[in-house]
C-alpha cells in the first residue's frame, strides 16, 4: 500500500494549520457583522423604500434556502414540500400577531374560531410560534417522511406542500380560506429580516460544521455504511428537519408581515420550485452558495425588470415584452447548469479558510520560491 | 463463562431461496478466524445478520451474553461490532479524517443544542473526536492524508481507511469483509501485518471473509467454510486444507457430500 506513486498529494491548502488562526477568524466575523450592521443602517435611514423591500425580499430568501440547504444538500433528501412550512409560518405569526378586531374585519364569511378571536401577541412571540408550529408540522410528518426516501420522499413532501395549501383554502374560520388576510401591521422591517437571516446562518452553519452535520453529511454519502458506523438515520435527518422547518416557519412570518396579504395562492409549489433553483444555483449543499443563490435570485428579479421596458437600441425601439425576465431569467439557470454542473460554489464554503489558501495561492504564484 | 460472540441455528431466507441454513458460529474473545466458501456461499449474508442489516428468519445471535438479533445496525455498532464492506463504502465527498469522525457519533457527549449554540462543552468535544480521529489514522499511516477526499485516495489505501474507520468506533469484535480483494501481493502482506498488529495492541475479535487462501491461511487461527449456505467444516488451516468436503466444495465433485 505504500507505492507513493499512487498518493495524491498532502493538501496543505485544507490544512487549518496554514489558514488564518481561530482568533483572526473571530475577528474578521465581527468585522463582517459590523459592515452588515452599518450598510443596513444607512439604508433603514437613507435607502428608498424599493430598495428596502428588495433587502428585505433577500434576507427572508437567505433564510428560506440556507434552512432548506439543510435537508436538500446537506442530508441529501430531495424535500418538495418546504412551501408548506412557510404556509403554516405565515398563517400562525399573521393570526396570532393581528388584532381581535382587525380579525373580525377580515372573517366575513364565517367567523375565526376561539381562541384566535380572543389572542393578540407580541410580533416577536408570534414568529416563535411560527417557527414552533412548522417543527410540530415537521415531527409528525417526519414519521411517515423519513420511512422512505429518494423519489418517493419527495413525491411524499410534495403532497404535504399541496395539502397544506388546500386545508389553509378550506379551513375558512381558522384561514379565512381563498379571501386570505389582509392588512397585517408591516412589522417586517431590515432589523428583523436581516436578524433572523444572520441567526439562521449562524445556528445551521454551526451543526453543519459540528459532528452532528458530519453525521449528516454520511448519511447522504451511504445510509448502510453510516448506519454500521453507529449513526441513527432516523434520528439525524429528523433533527436537519425539524431545524429547517423551524427557520422556514419564521421566515414564512417574516414574509407576511412584509407582503401585509397572505392568501393559499401565494405558497404553491412555485415557491418551492424558486427555493429549489436557489439552492441549485448556489451550490447544493453550500451554505454560502444557498445564500449567493438567494441573494441573486431576489436582486436579479429585481434588476431585470428592466428588459421589460419599453428599449430604444439606435434606430431600433423595443416595446417592452412582459415575461422577458423570466426568459433571461431561464438562460442564466441553463448556462449556471451547463458549466458548473454543481452551481457556483458546488459544496464548497466561502470560508475565511478558503479566501485565505486562494490569496496564498495566488501568492506563491507570483514569487516562485 | 459465557463465549463474546454467539451465534444459533440461524437460517435466512429471501422468498424461496436459503441463503444462511443452520449456522452457527461461536467467537472468543481475541480470536482471529476466518470465514471462507466459494462465491454465493452466503458468507457475506452473514457479516449482514450479525451487523443488523438483515434479520435472521430463524435463530438468534448473543453478544456479551445479551441477544442482538433484534437490534438495529446503529446499536449493534454501538455495543461493540464493527464491520467493513465488501465494495467499499466510504462516504466519497468528505475528507479521510471526517469519515473517520463520523465513527465517534454514537459516543458523542455534547447534545445538538450545544452544537447550534456554539457551547465551549461542545468545543472541547469536537476537538476530543478529533484528536481521537487523528489517532485512528495515524496507526493506518493516513495522517498525511487527512484532508484528501476519501474518493481521491488510491484503492488500497480506500481499504486501509475503512479498517480504520472501523476501529474508531472501538469495537470489540470487527468484521473484515474481503480486506484484501484486488490488492498486489505486496499490499497483501502490508496488511496482514496490520491486521495482526490490531488484533495484538487491542486484544480484539477479528473476524474475516477472504477469497485469498494464502492470504486466510497464513493469518487466521481457525477457519469456517461455508457452501450453499451450510457449515461444511472448521479447524485450524491444517485441518481445512485437508477436509474432503472442502476440497470437493472449491474444486467441484459430488462424491463427498453424501458423508455431510
Amino acid at each position: 500500500m505504500g507505492n507513493s506513486f499512487y498518493l495524491p498529494r498532502p493538501k496543505a491548502a485544507a490544512n487549518p494549520a496554514g489558514g488564518p488562526t481561530a482568533g483572526l477568524k473571530r475577528w474578521l466575523n465581527a468585522a463582517l457583522f459590523f459592515l452588515l450592521f452599518g450598510v443596513l443602517f444607512l439604508f433603514s435611514h437613507y435607502g428608498s423604500g424599493y430598495q428596502v423591500r428588495i433587502l428585505n425580499n433577500i434576507a427572508i430568501f437567505i433564510t428560506l434556502a440556507v434552512s432548506y440547504n439543510l435537508i436538500n444538500g446537506v442530508c441529501g433528501l430531495l424535500h418538495l414540500g418546504p412551501n408548506g412550512f412557510i404556509a403554516i409560518g405565515a398563517y400562525t405569526s399573521a393570526l396570532l400577531a393581528m388584532s381581535p378586531a382587525e380579525k373580525n374585519l377580515n372573517f366575513i364569511l364565517s367567523n375565526v374560531i376561539w381562541p384566535l378571536n380572543v389572542i393578540q401577541v407580541p410580533f416577536a412571540v408570534s414568529l416563535i410560534a411560527a417557527g414552533a408550529m412548522a417543527a410540530l408540522f415537521a415531527f409528525l410528518i417526519s414519521f411517515p417522511v423519513l420511512r422512505v426516501r429518494g423519489d418517493y420522499l419527495a413525491i411524499v413532501t410534495l403532497g404535504f406542500g399541496e395539502v397544506v395549501r388546500v386545508v389553509c383554502n378550506g379551513a375558512q374560520s381558522v384561514t379565512n380560506g381563498p379571501l386570505g388576510i389582509k392588512g397585517l401591521y408591516p412589522h417586517t422591517n431590515l432589523w428583523w429580516s436581516w436578524g433572523v437571516a444572520a441567526l439562521s446562518v449562524v445556528v445551521i452553519q454551526r451543526l453543519i460544521n459540528s459532528n452532528y452535520g458530519l453525521a449528516m453529511k454520511a448519511i447522504r454519502e451511504d445510509e448502510t455504511a453510516a448506519r454500521a458506523m453507529g449513526v441513527d438515520p432516523f434520528r439525524r435527518l429528523m433533527l436537519g428537519f425539524l431545524i429547517s422547518a423551524f427557520f422556514s416557519g419564521i421566515a414564512g412570518g417574516l414574509l407576511a408581515h412584509l407582503i401585509t396579504t397572505i392568501s393559499p395562492g401565494l405558497f404553491t409549489f412555485l415557491l418551492t420550485f424558486n427555493l429549489l433553483i436557489m439552492i441549485v444555483v448556489g451550490g447544493l449543499g453550500s451554505t454560502t452558495g444557498a445564500i449567493l443563490g438567494a441573494a441573486l435570485f431576489a436582486w436579479g428579479g429585481e434588476a431585470l425588470r428592466v428588459v421589460e421596458q419599453p428599449m430604444q437600441i439606435g434606430p431600433l425601439t423595443i416595446p417592452g415584452i412582459p415575461g422577458m425576465r423570466m426568459v433571461i431569467f431561464s438562460l442564466v439557470l441553463l448556462l449556471v447548469i451547463l458549466f458548473a454542473r454543481k452551481g457556483i460554489m458546488g459544496r464548497r464554503e466561502l470560508s475565511w479558510d478558503f479566501l485565505f489558501s486562494k490569496l496564498a495561492g495566488s501568492r506563491r504564484a507570483k514569487t516562485p520560491s | 463463562m459465557n463465549p463474546l460472540f454467539q451465534m444459533r441455528h440461524v437460517t435466512k431466507e429471501f422468498g424461496g431461496i436459503t441463503a444462511v441454513n443452520d449456522f452457527s458460529i461461536t467467537l472468543e474473545r481475541g480470536e482471529l478466524a476466518g470465514l471462507i466458501g466459494p462465491n454465493g456461499a452466503g458468507k457475506t449474508t452473514v457479516f449482514n445478520i450479525i451487523t443488523g442489516v438483515l434479520r435472521p428468519t430463524v435463530g438468534d445471535l448473543t453478544w456479551k451474553a445479551e441477544s442482538i438479533a433484534q437490534l438495529p445496525s446503529h446499536l449493534i455498532t454501538a455495543r461493540g461490532i464493527a464491520r467493513t464492506f465488501q465494495n467499499i463504502k466510504l462516504f466519497a465527498d468528505m475528507s479521510v479524517l471526517e469519515n473517520v469522525m463520523v465513527s465517534c457519533h454514537h459516543s458523542i457527549r455534547s447534545s445538538f443544542w450545544a452544537a447550534m449554540l456554539g457551547l465551549t462543552k461542545h468545543r472541547k468535544e469536537e476537538e476530543r473526536i478529533r484528536e481521537h480521529s487523528l489517532r485512528y489514522l495515524e496507526e493506518a499511516g493516513l495522517s498525511e492524508l487527512a484532508f484528501e477526499k476519501a474518493q481521491n485516495l488510491p484503492y488500497g489505501l480506500q481499504r486501509k481507511l475503512e479498517i480504520a474507520r472501523a476501529l474508531a468506533t472501538e469495537p470489540g469484535m470487527l468484521l473484515l469483509d474481503e480486506p484484501a480483494a484486488g490488492m498486489n501481493p505486496m499490499e497483501k502482506m502490508e496488511l496482514a501485518a496490520f491486521i495482526r498488529r490490531i488484533r495484538e495492541t487491542r486484544e480484539i475479535t477479528i473476524f474475516l471473509i477472504e477469497h485469498d487462501m494464502k492470504f486466510v491461511m497464513n493469518l487466521c487461527e481457525r477457519i469456517r467454510v461455508m457452501n450453499y449456505g451450510k457449515s461444511i467444516g472448521e479447524g485450524t488451516p491444517d485441518e481445512v486444507r485437508s477436509n474432503p468436503q472442502v476440497i470437493s466444495a472449491y474444486l467441484g465433485g459430488t462424491a463427498t457430500y453424501a458423508q455431510g
